[in-house]
Order: C-alpha cells, then sequence, then structure tokens
C-alpha cells in the first residue's frame, strides 16, 4: 500500500515537474531569421508561456500548458501575425514562417485619457483606477491617490499645500470643517474625486488672477445619493467620565445635511470664542467685518489651565450640537444654513497669589476662589451665492449669534483667607450681521469687488460683588450693568489693474459708525446709584489706499499708501475730525546660495483710546477698577522688519529669522493706585518713545551619525514702556521674554522610537531698579511603539519644573485598528501619576503671578468608533 | 527639433540607426513615490524611442519638461512622518539603454546621473493572466512579475511586438504600455504612442567607460546616510508628530530597486 502511494507521489511529481519544450526557427519568407520576434503560446485555460526570438530567428519556450492542445501566436514588426492550434504530446520542434504584411500596421498616434485628468487648474482622479474597495472613508480614498497626503490630524495636502475646504458636488458643506467630512464620508458613495487648485469661491476673482489656495471637489455615485451616513464614538472611563460624538450626513441631490454632536466630561469644550472687537481702519475686503464685543468685568479670567491637554485639566461637562444644510436653488443660485448650539459647564477650584512687585512696599494677594462657569450660544448663519455666469457675481450671508455666561463662585482673600466674597458675573450678547459682496469683471485686466456691510452688536452684562472694596462703598454689596451697543453701515471697495509684471490695487472705504456705552454702579441691588457714565458716539471713517507691485526678475517690490480720515462726533461734547496717513515699502531679494531676504518699512499715525469715550469708572472685578478718560490722541508708529531664510535641502539644514522693531512717539499709560484691598487704574498720555523689540530663529539640522534631527526654535521680545505706581513719578518698565526650545525625532532601526522637547522659558521684568523672574522649564519624552499595522501604543511622560515647583505627569494609550473593520477600539490612561492640581507662574509688567488649579484626576478610559 | 535635442543629451557621438526600419516613440508619466505610497512625489514626463536594435527611455530630462521642471514640497506620509523633497529634471536626465544585441542594459544612476554602469538584461519572469482591456484604443493584456523587490503588473499589448518597455521592465511578448508597482510607488502611466514615428532618432555610442552592477550597488549603499538628511532635518522642522519605527525601513524605500 505504501509502496504503491509512493509510486503514484513520484509519478505526479516527474509528470507535473517536467514542462514540454517546444522550439524552432522563425523567418520570413525568404528563409532569413527574424530576430526579437515574440511567440506567446496559451491552452484553453488561459496558461501563458512565452519567448523570443535570438539573433539568430531561434526560440525555446518551455511550456505552462495544462493540455495537449495549444494555441501559438508569432509576430514581427512588419509581419503578419502568425496563429495556429496545435496538439503537442511531447516536445516539439516548429519552424515557423511568417510573411511580410501586405498591408501596414496602421499608423496611431494615441494619447491618453488619463487616470487623472488634468485641466488647467482641476485635477480629476478617476477613483475605479485607484481605489481597490478595501477604502472605507474619504480618508482612506485620498490616501491612494498621487498628489494628496493626510496628517496625523487629518490635514489634506495636495503637493504640499494645505486645502481649504472639500465640496460635495461643487457645494460648499462644512466650510473649513471638513475633517468632519474626510474622516467620515462613506468611501463607497465617491464616483471621483477632484483637486482645484488656485480656488476661490468668488468664480470672477478666479479669473482675473491665482488665488494659489486649494480645495477638494467630490462627486457623488448617482445611486448613492440617498443614503444616512455617519460615525458614533463612544468613550468610557473610571470616574464617571464619558465622551461621546456623533456624526450624521444625507446627500441628496437638491439638498445635502450634515449633523455633529458633542456630549463629554473629559475637557473637551464644544465653545466657539468669539473674535475681540475690531474696529480699526481696516481696508481689506477679504474680512468680514463682524464686531464681538469684550466684557468688562471678569475678562481676565480663563477656564484653560496653561500647558495641560484638556482632557488632563478642564473640569468639564459638555454638549452641543451642529446642523449644516446646502442646497441649489437654481443654476446661479445656492443657499446654505448653518445652525448650532453649545453649553460648556466649567468647574473650577483655583488658589492664587499675585504679588506687585513694588520697591519700597510690595503688595502680596492671595485668593482662592471656586464656582462654576456656564456659557452657551448659539449661532445661525444663512448664506445664498449668486452668479449670472457673466461678469457678476453676488453672495449675501447673514448671521445670528448670541452667548450667554453665567459665572458664580464663591471667593476668600486677604491676611489666612480671612475674608469671604460671593460673586456673580452674568452677561448675553447678541450679534446681527450682514455681508453683502458684489464683484465685476468687465475685462480681462481689470476686476472691481464691492463689500457692503450692516452690523448690531449688544451686550448686557451685570457684575454683582457682596462686598465692595472700593472706597465709594466699603463693604457693602455692589453691582454694575454694562450696556453697549455698536451698529456699523459700511461700504468697502477694490479695484484691480493689472498688466504683466505690474499690479495697481485702489482700495476705500465709506462706513459709518454709532457706538453706546453705559455703566452704572449701584450699592445693593439698585438701592442708589454711586456712578453712571454714558457714551454715544458717531463715527465717520473715510479711507483710501493705493498698492503697487512690481516683479523683478525673483526679486518683488511693493508700494503702498494710504490715508483715512475719522471723524469722532459725541453728542453735545464733542466733534473732531483726524487724517491718519500710512505709507509701507517692502522688498523681497532672492540671493540664491544665501538665501531669501525681506525687508520692510512701515509708517502709520493711530489713534489712543477710542474704545472708552467717558470720564468715569468702570469695575473689573471685586478688587480692581478703571479710570476712563474722554481725551483721543494721535501716535506715530514706525516700524522695521526683516526676514531671511536658508534651506540647505541637500545636507539637512534650515533656518529662518524673523525680526522687528516697533517705535510708538506717545503712549496711554497707566497710573495705578494699588492697595492690598482694591487697585484703581487712571490712563494718560505720555510723549515718550517706547518700543517693541521681536526677533525669532528657527534652525533645523538632521544628524545622520544619531538618527536624530534637532530643532532649535527660540525668540525674544522687550516692551519698554512707561507707568505711574502710588503717586509715583513717572518710571520706565521693560518687560523681557526669552524662550528656547529644543525638540527631536528618533529614527532608530527598532520597534520603538522617541520623540522629546526641552523648553525653557523665562519672563522677567524691571521696574523701578528690581527685576523680577519667572523660570519654567518643561521636558516631554514620547515614546511609541508599534507592534504591527493594528496595533499601537503609546506613552508620554512630562515634567514641569516652573520657578522650581517639580510636577510630572504621566500617560499611555493603546490603538487597535484591525484592517477592514467598522470599529476601532482605543485604551487610555491619563494622569497616572494621579496629580490633583496643577502650578502655574507668571510674570506680567510689574507683577508675580503664581496659581493652584484643580484638574481631572487618574483616569482610564475606553473608546470604540463605529463608522456606518 | 526638440526631439533631436533631447535624444542628445548624453554629449557624445551618435550614430544614425538604420532608418529603413520603422521607429516607435511612446510616452509615458513616470511617477515615482519611493516611501511615500501614492503621494506623487516626483511626477516627469518620459519616453521610450525604439529602433529594432536599441531602445532609449529617458526621463527627468529638462528637454521633455519644457525646459525644466522642479519637484519641491513637503509631505507626510501615511503614518504622519513629515518629509521634505526636492527634485528637478536635468539637461541630461535619466536613461536606460537597451542594447537588443548583446541583450544589456545601459544606465545612469538615479541618484547620482553621472554614475553610469551596465547590465545584463534581467530577464524577468513574467506571469501572463488572461485578463485583457482596453487603454485608450490598444489591446493591452496584464502580466505580473517580481523583479528586484517590487511586484510589478505591466499592461503589455501583444498586437505590438516589441519586448521592450519603461525603465528596466522589458521582456514580454508585446509592447508594456503601462506598469506599476503593488505598492503604488513606481508607475508608468502611457501618455502617447507614434508609430512610425517619423523623426530621426540618434543612438548613443555605448563605447564608454561603463562600471559594472556590483560597482552601482555599492555606490547605492553609499548614498543611503547622503539621502535621509534632508528628509529628516524638514520633518523635524515643522515638528511632525510622529516617529514610527518604520522610518528606519526609508533605507530600502528609497530606490526603486529593493534587493539586488
Amino acid at each position: 500500500m505504501w509502496k504503491l502511494l509512493l509510486i503514484l507521489l513520484f509519478s505526479s511529481i516527474s509528470f507535473y515537474g517536467q514542462k514540454k519544450i517546444i522550439k524552432g526557427f522563425v523567418s520570413d519568407s525568404l528563409k532569413k531569421a527574424l530576430v526579437n520576434a515574440t511567440i506567446l503560446v496559451k491552452d484553453k485555460f488561459n496558461n501563458y508561456s512565452y519567448g523570443l526570438t535570438d539573433k539568430n530567428g531561434k526560440y525555446l519556450i518551455a511550456l505552462t500548458a495544462k493540455t495537449d492542445t495549444i494555441f501559438i501566436e508569432a509576430r514581427s514588426i512588419g509581419y503578419e501575425t502568425f496563429k495556429k492550434k496545435i496538439v503537442i504530446k511531447d516536445d516539439l520542434i516548429l519552424d515557423l514562417n511568417l510573411k511580410i504584411a501586405t498591408e501596414k500596421l496602421k499608423e496611431i498616434i494615441i494619447e491618453s485619457k488619463r487616470k487623472i485628468l488634468i485641466n488647467k487648474d482641476t485635477v480629476t482622479y478617476n477613483l475605479s483606477k485607484f481605489t481597490d474597495k478595501s477604502e472605507e472613508t474619504l480618508e482612506d480614498v485620498l490616501r491612494k491617490l498621487p498628489g494628496l497626503d493626510i496628517s496625523e490630524n487629518g490635514n489634506i495636502k495636495f503637493n504640499g499645500k494645505s486645502i481649504e475646504k472639500i465640496l460635495i458636488e461643487g457645494e460648499d458643506l462644512v466650510s473649513k470643517n471638513y475633517t468632519i467630512l474626510s474622516k467620515n464620508l462613506d468611501a463607497a458613495l465617491l464616483k471621483n474625486v477632484q483637486v482645484l487648485r488656485n480656488y476661490d469661491d468668488n468664480p470672477l476673482k478666479k479669473r482675473f488672477s491665482k488665488s494659489g489656495r486649494v480645495a477638494l471637489n467630490l462627486s457623488i455615485k448617482e445611486a448613492k445619493k440617498n443614503i444616512l451616513f455617519g460615525a458614533v464614538k463612544a468613550g468610557l472611563g473610571s470616574g464617571n467620565h464619558y465622551n461621546l460624538q456623533t456624526n450624521f450626513g444625507l446627500l441628496k441631490k437638491k439638498i445635502k445635511l450634515l449633523s455633529l454632536g458633542k456630549f463629554n466630561n473629559n475637557g473637551f469644550l464644544a465653545g466657539i470664542n468669539s473674535n475681540n472687537l475690531n474696529d480699526d481702519f481696516n481696508l481689506n475686503i477679504d474680512n468680514f467685518k463682524e464686531p464681538y464685543f469684550n466684557t468688562e468685568a471678569n475678562k481676565s479670567f480663563s477656564n484653560v489651565i496653561g500647558y495641560l491637554k484638556e482632557e488632563e485639566s478642564v473640569l468639564n461637562k459638555t454638549k452641543g450640537n451642529s446642523l449644516t444644510l446646502s442646497s441649489k436653488l437654481s443654476a446661479t443660485t445656492t443657499l446654505r444654513v448653518l445652525t448650532y448650539y453649545n453649553t460648556d459647564e466649567i468647574e473650577f477650584d483655583k488658589f492664587s497669589t499675585n504679588v506687585f512687585n513694588l520697591k519700597n512696599n510690595p503688595i502680596s494677594i492671595v485668593e482662592n476662589r471656586f464656582g462654576k462657569d456656564v456659557l452657551k450660544d448659539f449661532s445661525n448663519n444663512i448664506e445664498v451665492k449668486f452668479f449670472n455666469q457673466g461678469n457678476w457675481y453676488l453672495t449675501f450671508e447673514s448671521k445670528l449669534k448670541t452667548e450667554n455666561n453665567n459665572w458664580t463662585e464663591n471667593l476668600f482673600t486677604d491676611v489666612n483667607l480671612s475674608t469671604s466674597l460671593a460673586n456673580n458675573f452674568k452677561n448675553s450678547n447678541l450679534y446681527f450681521f450682514n455681508h453683502f459682496k458684489a464683484t465685476y469683471y468687465p475685462m480681462e485686466h481689470f476686476i472691481w469687488e464691492n463689500y457692503f456691510y450692516q452690523t448690531h452688536s449688544k451686550l448686557n452684562e451685570n457684575f454683582e460683588t457682596s462686598a465692595s472694596r472700593f472706597d465709594f462703598e466699603t463693604e457693602k454689596p455692589i453691582n454694575q450693568f454694562v450696556d453697549k451697543e455698536n451698529n456699523f453701515i459700511g461700504w468697502k471697495s477694490k479695484a484691480s489693474y493689472q498688466l504683466n509684471r505690474n499690479q495697481f490695487q485702489l482700495e476705500t472705504l465709506f462706513e459709518k459708525e454709532n457706538y453706546l456705552f453705559k455703566n452704572s454702579i449701584n450699592s445693593d441691588s439698585n438701592v442708589s446709584l454711586l456712578y453712571q457714565n454714558n457714551s454715544n458716539q458717531s463715527i465717520y471713517n473715510l479711507g483710501s489706499q493705493i498698492s503697487y507691485s512690481l516683479e523683478l526678475n525673483k526679486d518683488k517690490l511693493t508700494l503702498t499708501y494710504g490715508n483715512f480720515f475719522k471723524n469722532i462726533e459725541e453728542r453735545n461734547n464733542f466733534n473732531q475730525g483726524y487724517f491718519l496717513p500710512s505709507a509701507k515699502i517692502n522688498y523681497n531679494f532672492d540671493l540664491k546660495k544665501i538665501g531669501k531676504l525681506s525687508v520692510s518699512y512701515n509708517h502709520k499715525k493711530d489713534l489712543l483710546n477710542t474704545d472708552y469715550f467717558f470720564n468715569g469708572l468702570v469695575l473689573k472685578n471685586y478688587r480692581s477698577a478703571n479710570r476712563q478718560i474722554r481725551k483721543i490722541e494721535k501716535s506715530n508708529i514706525n516700524t522695521f522688519g526683516v526676514s531671511h531664510s536658508i534651506q540647505k535641502l541637500d545636507t539637512g539644514f534650515l533656518t529662518f529669522t524673523v525680526s522687528s522693531l516697533s517705535f510708538f512717539d506717545k503712549s496711554l499709560i497707566v497710573d495705578s493706585d494699588i492697595n492690598s484691598s482694591s487697585t484703581t487704574n487712571n490712563f494718560t498720555f505720555i510723549n515718550k518713545d517706547s518700543f517693541l523689540f521681536f526677533l525669532q530663529n528657527e534652525t533645523t539640522q538632521y544628524f545622520s551619525s544619531f538618527k536624530t534631527s534637532l530643532k532649535l526654535k527660540n525668540n525674544f521680545t522687550l516692551f519698554s514702556n512707561y507707568l505711574f505706581v502710588n503717586n509715583s513719578a513717572l518710571e520706565q518698565l521693560k518687560n523681557y521674554s526669552f524662550n528656547i526650545k529644543l525638540s527631536g525625532t528618533t529614527y532608530f532601526k527598532s520597534l520603538i522610537n522617541f520623540q522629546f522637547y526641552f523648553r525653557h522659558q523665562k519672563d522677567w521684568s524691571q521696574f523701578q531698579n528690581t527685576t523680577s523672574t519667572v523660570d519654567n522649564y518643561i521636558f516631554n519624552l514620547t515614546s511609541k511603539y508599534s507592534f504591527n499595522k493594528e496595533w499601537f501604543a503609546s506613552a508620554t511622560f512630562n515634567r514641569y519644573n516652573l520657578n522650581n515647583n517639580f510636577q510630572d505627569f504621566l500617560s499611555g494609550e493603546l490603538n487597535f485598528k484591525p484592517n477592514k473593520s467598522k470599529f476601532n477600539y482605543k485604551l487610555q490612561i491619563l494622569n497616572l501619576l494621579d496629580e490633583n492640581s496643577f502650578d502655574v507662574s507668571q510674570i506680567n509688567d510689574f507683577q508675580s503671578y503664581t496659581s493652584q488649579s484643580r484638574i481631572i484626576p487618574r483616569y482610564i478610559m475606553v473608546t470604540i468608533t463605529m463608522r456606518f | 527639433m526638440k526631439k533631436i535635442v533631447f535624444i542628445t543629451f548624453i554629449a557624445f557621438i551618435s550614430f544614425s540607426v538604420n532608418s529603413q526600419n520603422e521607429k516607435i516613440l511612446i510616452k509615458y508619466t513616470e511617477i515615482i513615490s519611493l516611501g511615500a505610497p501614492g503621494v506623487n512625489l516626483k511626477s516627469y514626463n518620459s519616453a521610450l524611442f525604439i529602433t529594432p536594435n536599441f531602445s532609449l527611455y529617458v526621463s527627468k530630462i529638462d528637454s521633455l519638461e519644457n525646459g525644466g521642471k522642479t519637484i519641491q514640497k513637503t509631505y507626510k506620509d501615511k503614518n504622519g512622518k513629515l518629509f521634505g523633497v526636492r527634485d528637478f529634471s536635468t539637461k541630461d536626465g535619466l536613461y536606460q539603454i537597451t542594447n537588443r544585441i548583446n541583450d544589456s542594459i545601459y544606465s545612469n544612476s538615479r541618484f547620482n546621473n553621472k554614475f553610469i554602469y551596465k547590465e545584463k538584461n534581467p530577464g524577468i519572469e513574467w506571469q501572463i493572466t488572461s485578463e485583457t482591456k482596453k487603454i485608450e484604443e490598444i489591446n493591452v493584456q496584464k502580466a505580473t512579475a517580481l523583479f528586484r523587490g517590487r511586484f510589478y503588473t505591466a499592461w503589455f499589448a501583444p498586437e505590438i511586438p516589441l519586448a521592450l518597455g519603461p525603465w528596466k521592465l522589458n521582456g514580454l511578448p508585446g509592447l508594456i504600455i503601462e506598469a506599476f508597482d503593488s505598492n503604488n510607488e513606481v508607475l508608468f502611466l502611457f501618455k502617447k504612442i507614434e508609430y512610425p514615428y517619423r523623426k530621426e532618432i540618434k543612438s548613443p555610442v555605448l563605447d564608454r567607460n561603463w562600471l559594472s552592477y556590483a560597482d552601482f550597488i555599492k555606490e547605492k549603499e553609499n548614498h543611503i546616510q547622503r539621502n535621509l538628511k534632508y528628509s529628516r532635518a524638514i520633518g523635524q522642522h515643522f515638528d511632525s508628530e510622529t516617529s514610527e519605527a518604520e522610518t528606519s525601513i526609508l533605507k530600502n524605500k528609497n530606490f526603486i530597486e529593493l534587493t539586488n
């Protein structure tokens, strides 16, 4: 039996092991050898073998055919194809004779319709040629497309340039928050992907000049246009920590919807911070005028703890949701609506010491405050775009936004924390902005843009403290009401003309502004009015600016001159006009081997103290107040700037340097009265020069012998100004800040590698011949392990030495991302060393500030992400 | 004129081939993204000129790039590591000359185009499959092969019986119209074919001091250290966030030929 098996085995080996050979001679009709003729052989099961003739016209092919019947084809250029079906039992000699082609091979010139179609600024990827259906999300697809790459945090770049937006069927759904799409959109929905180079929302501006910006456009498969997609990320941790994130989307032909939700208590806040009020003369037509208000009281309190990550520090309860919709109303008109609401509840518990470093009499203030801050915001945005497909483009955008903040605290202060106070701060803001833009492009070298706006901003604020620290109502409860209202109406225009290397621009501005400020300080809940201030200004702004730029080989010269007129009228009190000219010159040199150099000089006149136009008191918190003055003055500002860069690509060396020096010939300075119970800031103008100097360098080198790259980044700032404190003479104050950071990455040949940085920040100030200093050192080490393509781990260690106070943090995470699964898993351990609080030290002017804040204690979290 | 100029890149005496035989020109887009699959790092025009006894493949050459092309970009690979790259076409370009008489390939090195070497045509063992399609109007058939560490897919045209193709890929019973490796790091994409090609093709004299393939391997090793420097420095510069162990494999990824 065994023998039989063995025989069978060996016979089968010899049967399959020996290939039949076919060989022979290929010639033309004159029996002349044909060199490099091709011979292709197959059986009926499509097992192919092939060969070529050598310089003597001979060929030899070991057949892979599984059957005796084979099909043979021989070809040579200029000859007819030889085709024959033969039966081959053993090795065979087969000479072939090819006839000269009577009909010449027809001429061909074929050009490709590419996988990638490049049409001017549009690059279209034909996805079927790049994908293999293993992709889950848009991001997976984009990774496979030549030219596109995606960073760890989801930023998408095309040829190294960050993209601005992702459009779906040409419609802008999520504006700049495109990772919502790239990380969640199902790959199976996509028909093709386009890269739009020199993208501009405005089709006419796009035609006029190259924006240099990039966007992506996605085409969705017809059959898939009505599908709900999304992702749910759910995390649960010890200490009742949770984190839930949801994304849902529906893409229909006429309407596209997307909804995003957030619900967590591990530090990820939902709120979107508003910008500060900016009513400077700003001629830039691309900047939408959206004046947001600063609150008066409670302005400097921050919920974020310096240096720490969100998930380590903020004691929050957050929920938020957004819904965006885009719809094509007609061939010429598009509508987009974005609505969101957010609620952040933040607990705080903070002990702080603030020292005023006055030469003769340093004053120290201790505070322990704990309480809660509840922030709510709601926004609704509507945008309509209209393009007549000719030379007009119109857009209209309307935004309604409300913000509410309710902040309550119990506060202990003074020696031994013996004084107890209760403070409450509430504010509600309402913003309503309308933007209308019209672009007219009548001829090749000329474009005219117009922007009309109308804005309304309103703030109501109420601040209460249970015991006044001010001499006007010592130890009694007081409150302050603040009303601010601002209305703008304006028109900006920009006309650009370009010819060859010259470009001219004329920008103009007409603006009317109405600004109302009202505050009242009352004792004991409105029983009596202690202070009241009113300011109601009407302001007219007129401005024009002309720019000229010229390209000279690789150098570029830009000249700008502007003139502005501002008229400020305060009812019955004040009516004054100001001319504020400005000029700027900038030159970029190409120094070839020694890099690129840019120098600039800028002169401008600016107005000081336009925000508070009254003589009166404004409360800032329970212990400090500002005493404003009704005065405006003009200051001259001169700024010199230099920047330089070298990139030595072959030696791995890069360096960038930026420096600027600004002089101000007049300043609005503070004259403070500080004592252990309160601070009052008075303001005054001085005609002394103050200056600001800034220098930054970044240098990088790769050291091949250590398999490590290192980067050294440092910056230095010096600001010189003047102050009065407690009726002193005018004194100079110098604030210095120096920051150095050395960071590195290893490239060892092992499963483990490191990233690290060491940072030293030194801030010091000189005032009244004394120097106050803070030295902060931070060391970070991250080790990363990748076990295989599905399992990754990392551990991060941070040592903080903040003014000789050592604090250590350790965290780790393990990731499992199974291939082709809808699920991802993550295990995190945060604050492993279980630090309960975090201490921070800062220097600002002549004040040293240290604080100790409660943070999130050690916790473990497991997160599962599911995509559908 | 440009097409003539473009051959004279090798600045030594040329000879005219037998002009009664018909010639073919095929143009490709050569996309090389070593270490960065699918990133489309370096994309150049390339061309394969075919005469009966010689073929000449050229790429990264000024004359095919409208006078010259410079590529300068940073990119992150799939692990998020940041790299920098700067690359440009040159007057001489990169080339492979296949001498069909002595079955040899003459090349200049891709990392140093002054380094010239000769090797026996490596004789790639293609597996021909029954899969066929059309690339534009050309009937092509799929073949696959492992060649020096990469698994290539080639689409060849049996109806154009020339065992030639881009770079060192050849030996199929038909002209290779498109080829790419399984990592998406090396792609030769079809752009244009012209048959017969009527302009004069001059092929270089091969009587030069060609180094051996073994010399090339040595030079390749020497090149590795030089090559890593810039990419790591720029990664650091932009605070690249990850440093995966895989980086060490980068060494191998810097070449089309991963094995000797």
